[in-house]
């Protein structure tokens, strides 16, 4: 398979400059007008973005000012990269406005599957790590990366289940798919830890298993302990802070791989925005501080 | 394989059906079925969430149970159809109208309905209203052959019930739900001019008027159509209000 | 005959008469934008990619029976204040047990 071709460098001089490795917030509802204004203090954004398919109104309007006050990165949740059936080509088109009309500096997507028999199941469904299923979001990745005519990054999944029939560890799935599409990876590092602990995968193994050069952005945000004893299950609700736990394995991903683009996801009990600047700002500081020490090692 | 797969998990993550469909998973302690479970419960809420937020007039009319009830079943036989989640729902109205458990608030359809031409005109393309100007540059003898291109905005909403009292009154800020008289029908409309959308009622005749044209009828028999059902239709006074709101875009003869 | 050239020069006349006034109509939403700002616009539904699973009372469990015949589910929201001048046997008002399933 054909990795898409490196950017000209003409082209990339009218893009917005890359995100540097700093850290931003999901853009929701409750806090459009702070964005649209650009009083809200956030090095860039990240939009869902189906929410932003519509033809014309208000939030299109909106998602016009945000763009002039921030660098806009597109996460989708609708592709379904995963499904046997292939990608809806309505929807790459109108994806493909979008990016026209925003020039976002990221796109991204799930591994995942959401579409069967043409019904769309509101959830990040999960894939059994086979040969099989390789080959078929590998080729989804292609006709996507083709019809946007850039990269995109693959991001994984937090589950609560695996598949006996799996062959290969998620992280060398993931490590596959790059090789095979040039696409990249949005490393979510909660949703390692949640799968972690939900299915009793390795998260070190893990953080030594992806191709650390392919991840171009992280997500953090919180979860929700469901449970307790064998019926412990780790929910990947976004309704909270980060937790301790996740933060360790977030600065243990940053000595690993570097300081990274990171993205604080709150999508349920939504905070007010001041709360969510915060935890943007706790990841900040881990990221300067992995910068100003990789600096150091770099002087020395 | 895979594409078998992926039809019996969609099943157990909107209907609950389970054990037979997947023996590929990874026994737990805890059990496959609650594992499962997760996946069934966040589609459904997540789902239910979405028409919450579409339809909180129906909402509040019926009650958060009883809207959670129904939304539920909505989604059992409306499963969406695409992705694209603002669009999910739309067909809720109608499935009301056969929906037994809601028969005795026979209001609740058209009042769905009218939530829902709120989200159309909201998520609709923009538009340049009509230009005056360009009705007046028609001959005068031809008048009656101008056909009106309405906004992509409009919707016109017509109710054996007082809809647009019924939505007005059940709004967040209104407290107390004044009796209104549910045997007063009403006929209206829903558009966007720029950012904000709007709605209010508009009279019988001017009602028809509105339908004959946006039917692609020509002026003159919407007109007529018009004064047929209300002698006293005043046409400039009500092409004059629809020229201010923006109700048309183009006209051609 | 002389009722249809009535009729075109009546219609020519109102239309004539409605642009001039809309010409110097300053087109106001004003009154619209005030209640838009009341009322607020409907959220609509949202994509997203949190797992919805635990923040809610298990809103889609809560299963009422509609296939065993238990159709009168009560609707316990404004409806039962607006239907005053309904027939209250229709089902709002008539308490019927509403199962947890």
């Amino acid at each position: 398979m054909i990795a898409p071709p490196p950017q000209d460098p003409s082209a990339s001089s009218t893009r917005p400059s890359p995100i540097p490795a700093t850290a931003g917030v999901g853009l929701r509802h409750p806090h459009m007008s702070a964005f649209a204004d650009g009083t809200a203090k956030a090095a860039w954004i990240e939009i869902h973005s189906e929410n932003f398919f519509a033809p014309g109104g208000p939030r299109m309007a909106q998602l016009d000012q945000v763009r002039k006050n921030y660098p806009i990165s597109c996460h989708g949740v609708g592709l379904s990269l995963g499904t046997a059936e292939g990608v809806d080509e309505d929807h790459l088109k109108t994806l493909r406005g979008l990016v026209d009309r925003i020039d976002p500096i990221l796109v991204s997507e799930h591994l995942s599957f959401s579409v069967v028999d043409g019904i769309y199941v509101n959830d990040l469904l999960p894939l059994p790590y086979t040969e099989e299923a390789l080959e078929v979001v590998a080729r989804n990745v292609d006709q996507t990366q083709d019809a946007l005519g850039r990269q995109i990054l693959m991001e994984n999944p937090s589950s609560y289940l695996t598949f006996t029939d799996s062959t290969l560890s998620e992280w060398n799935f993931l490590s596959a798919l790059v090789e095979r599409t040039g696409c990249g990876l949005l490393l979510d590092v909660n949703n390692i830890y949640v799968s972690a602990q939900n299915n009793d995968m390795d998260a070190a193994a893990y953080l030594d298993g992806i191709p650390g050069d392919a991840v171009q952005e992280i997500h953090l945000a919180g979860h929700t302990i469901s449970g307790a004893d064998e019926d412990r299950l780790l929910i990947d609700t976004h309704g909270d802070v980060v937790s301790d736990a996740v933060w360790a394995l977030y600065e243990k991903t940053l000595n690993k791989i570097g300081p990274r683009p990171t993205l604080i996801e709150w999508d349920t009990d939504i905070p007010e925005l001041d709360k969510l600047l915060d935890e943007a700002g706790k990841a900040r500081s881990r990221l300067d501080a992995i910068s100003s020490s990789e600096g150091s090692i770099r002087v020395a | 394989m895979l594409h078998e797969l992926q039809r019996n998990f969609a099943s157990v993550a909107l209907k609950n059906i389970t054990a037979p469909l997947l023996p590929n998973i990874e026994d737990v302690a805890g059990g496959k079925e609650r594992r499962l479970g997760v996946y069934h419960a966040n589609t459904i809420n997540s789902l239910i969430e979405v028409l919450a937020s579409a339809y909180p007039v129906t909402q509040r009319i019926v009650g958060e149970r009883f809207f959670n009830a129904l939304a539920k079943s909505f989604i059992e036989s409306n499963p969406p159809q695409q992705p694209t989640l603002f669009r999910y729902g739309d067909a809720l109205g109608d499935f009301l109208d056969g929906f037994a458990p809601a028969q005795g608030v026979p209001y609740l359809t058209d009042t769905a309905k009218l939530e829902w031409a709120r989200i159309n005109a909201y998520f609709a393309e923009d538009y340049e209203p009509l230009d005056p100007q360009k009705l007046a540059e028609i001959d005068p003898e031809k008048v009656g052959d101008v056909c009106f291109k309405v906004a992509p905005t409009l919707h016109l909403i017509e109710s054996a019930y007082p809809v647009f009292q019924i939505w007005a009154v059940n709004q967040p800020n209104c407290d107390d739900v004044p009796k209104i008289d549910l045997t007063c029908a009403e006929q209206g409309l829903v558009s966007r001019r720029a950012n904000e959308v709007f709605q209010h009622v508009v009279t019988p005749g001017a009602f028809t008027w509105l339908k004959t044209l946006s039917d692609g009828q020509p002026l003159g028999a919407a007109t007529n159509d018009a004064m047929g059902l209300d002698r006293n239709f005043d046409l400039q006074n009500t092409l004059r209000q629809h020229l201010a709101g923006g109700t048309f875009t183009t006209i051609h003869i | 005959m002389s009722n249809v050239k009535l009729n075109t020069l009546t219609l020519a006349a109102a239309v004539a008469g409605a642009v001039s006034m809309a010409a110097m109509t300053i087109p106001s939403t004003a009154s619209a934008a005030g209640k838009e700002k009341c009322y607020g616009v409907a959220k609509a539904g949202e994509n997203g990619c949190a797992n919805a699973a635990g923040t809610h009372s298990c809103a889609g469990q809560s299963t009422v029976a509609f296939d065993n015949g238990e159709w009168k589910l009560v609707a316990e929201g404004s409806c039962v204040e607006m239907g005053g001048d309904l027939k209250p046997s229709e089902g709002v008002n008539e308490a019927a047990a509403m199962k947890a399933g």
